[in-house]
């Protein structure tokens, strides 16, 4: 059974950019006006802001590590450990972490390393940088955590298009023996990694120009390639309304948390029909789970962050919470996390 | 569940308003209602009274209503 318990880590700021480019329903070309209307109104993503294609997801988080670090008055030397988590980096290889690593001038003695672990991202990034933190022997790790998601799949593709937008954020963390500890639990179903996938461009089916450009149709408005990030939402959706509630369950039970001595459940902000049957099954008061997919769609491992950042920066900055974070995406994987924070700094968002 | 009561929460999770018109025989794929929207709603009906996850692979191979009850209750 994959859980930890992490001491001696606080969370100490977090903040994010966005393209400047929001797109309503309705101005996606896939979309009819009446699509439009009947996908706002039941999937609830009115709105996403979509990166151009000469805008890659490191770009967003270096502005948002830039301006995090600067808001801390952290020194650049002082950073021991960055995390890039994305699905989209610069390139195949070398790591996205090691180039910003020299773009945001961060010590050549940093240890860097990139977790393309899609929407789990933010468990991943917190859940192995604060175990290399928790010994004390570092003391400072930068968690930058973003996709370009938008830019990973056909724009013929009625199934996937409207459901993503593009984000970088950026979290700090720090040894402090004085930490509440951070619990995390991860869970891993491989049998379901057809479920979110990009068929061609790794080394099982690298691209060819015979086969991987090509377009099939599969109906329903499904126009892509094989070298296209595709999602079968049926399949999905079905994961992601039966095993993260039993993980969070599990979670409060094991640290007797109720919907009352939790501040905020931070759900991963997939599309509203998820978030709202697992708000739903686990009965939490809506008040207590705030929802920003309205404004940026499905931000893949940013999700959770960008709730912290848009949702509840004021209160973060003056009062302690104790959060239930819930992720769920590819691999396919999902995990809860209890985070009990002190005063964290969130920065306002940044549009570039 | 008998298959009756069935086919009255299959419609009622789906949206179809002529529940009569519905037997065991009734090929859903062909109902009007049928569409992503519904495939969604009726893998939520699966989790929330019967605790199963239905996959896209069930919801293919089935073609009837009493396809989808033999599902519902394996």
């Amino acid at each position: 059974m994959a859980y930890w318990e992490i001491k001696n880590v606080a969370l100490r700021g977090v903040t994010g950019t966005v393209p400047n480019n929001p797109v309503k329903s309705a101005e996606l070309d896939i979309f009819t006006q009446e699509d439009a209307e009947l996908f706002d109104s039941t999937v609830g993503i009115l709105n996403r802001y979509l990166a151009p294609d000469d805008v890659c997801a490191s770009d967003l988080c270096y502005d948002a590590a830039e301006r995090l670090v600067a808001g801390l008055g952290w020194e650049k030397d002082s950073i021991d450990v960055l995390v890039f988590a994305s699905v989209t980096g610069d390139y195949k290889t070398p790591p996205t972490s090691s180039i910003l690593q020299d773009r945001l001038g961060l010590p050549t003695s940093t240890f860097v390393v990139d977790l393309p672990m899609g929407c789990c991202g933010t468990l991943y990034a917190i859940n192995m940088a604060g175990n290399m933190l928790s010994a004390g022997t570092v003391k400072r790790a930068l968690l930058l955590i973003g996709d370009t998601a938008s830019r990973m799949g056909s724009y013929k593709d009625k199934s996937r298009v409207p459901l993503f937008g593009d984000a970088g954020m950026a979290m700090a963390l720090e040894y402090d023996a004085t930490a509440e500890k951070i619990a995390i639990e991860m869970n891993t179903l491989g049998s379901g990694y057809k479920a979110l996938m990009t068929p061609h461009g790794g080394y099982r089916h690298p691209i060819t120009k015979e086969d991987s450009f090509v377009e099939e149709d599969f109906g329903n408005g499904i126009i892509r390639a094989p070298k296209d990030a595709l999602i079968n939402g049926m399949d999905v959706f079905s994961f992601a309304i039966t095993k993260p509630p039993v993980s969070i369950k599990k979670m409060m039970e094991r640290y007797e948390l109720t919907i009352d001595n939790v501040d905020y459940f931070l759900i991963h902000q997939a599309n509203k029909l998820i978030v709202d049957r697992i708000v739903k099954k686990l009965k939490l008061p809506l008040e207590k789970t705030p929802y920003d997919l309205q404004e940026f769609g499905n931000l893949g491992g940013a999700s959770i962050p960008m709730l912290m950042t848009y949702n509840l920066a004021d209160e973060l900055q003056s009062r302690p919470l104790t959060m239930v974070c819930s992720a769920f995406g590819l691999g396919l994987t999902w995990g809860t996390m209890v985070l009990k924070t002190q005063r964290v700094r969130v920065l306002p968002i940044n549009k570039i | 569940m008998e298959i009756k009561e069935f086919i009255e929460k299959f419609a009622e999770s789906i949206e179809v308003s002529d529940v009569e018109a519905l037997t065991p025989e009734t090929n859903f794929h062909d109902l009007e209602e049928w569409g992503s929207m519904a495939v969604l709603m009726l893998i939520a009906f699966y989790d929330e009274t019967f605790s199963k996850e239905l996959t896209e692979e069930d919801i293919r191979r089935a073609k009837t209503i009493q396809d989808l009850y033999n599902l519902a209750i394996s």
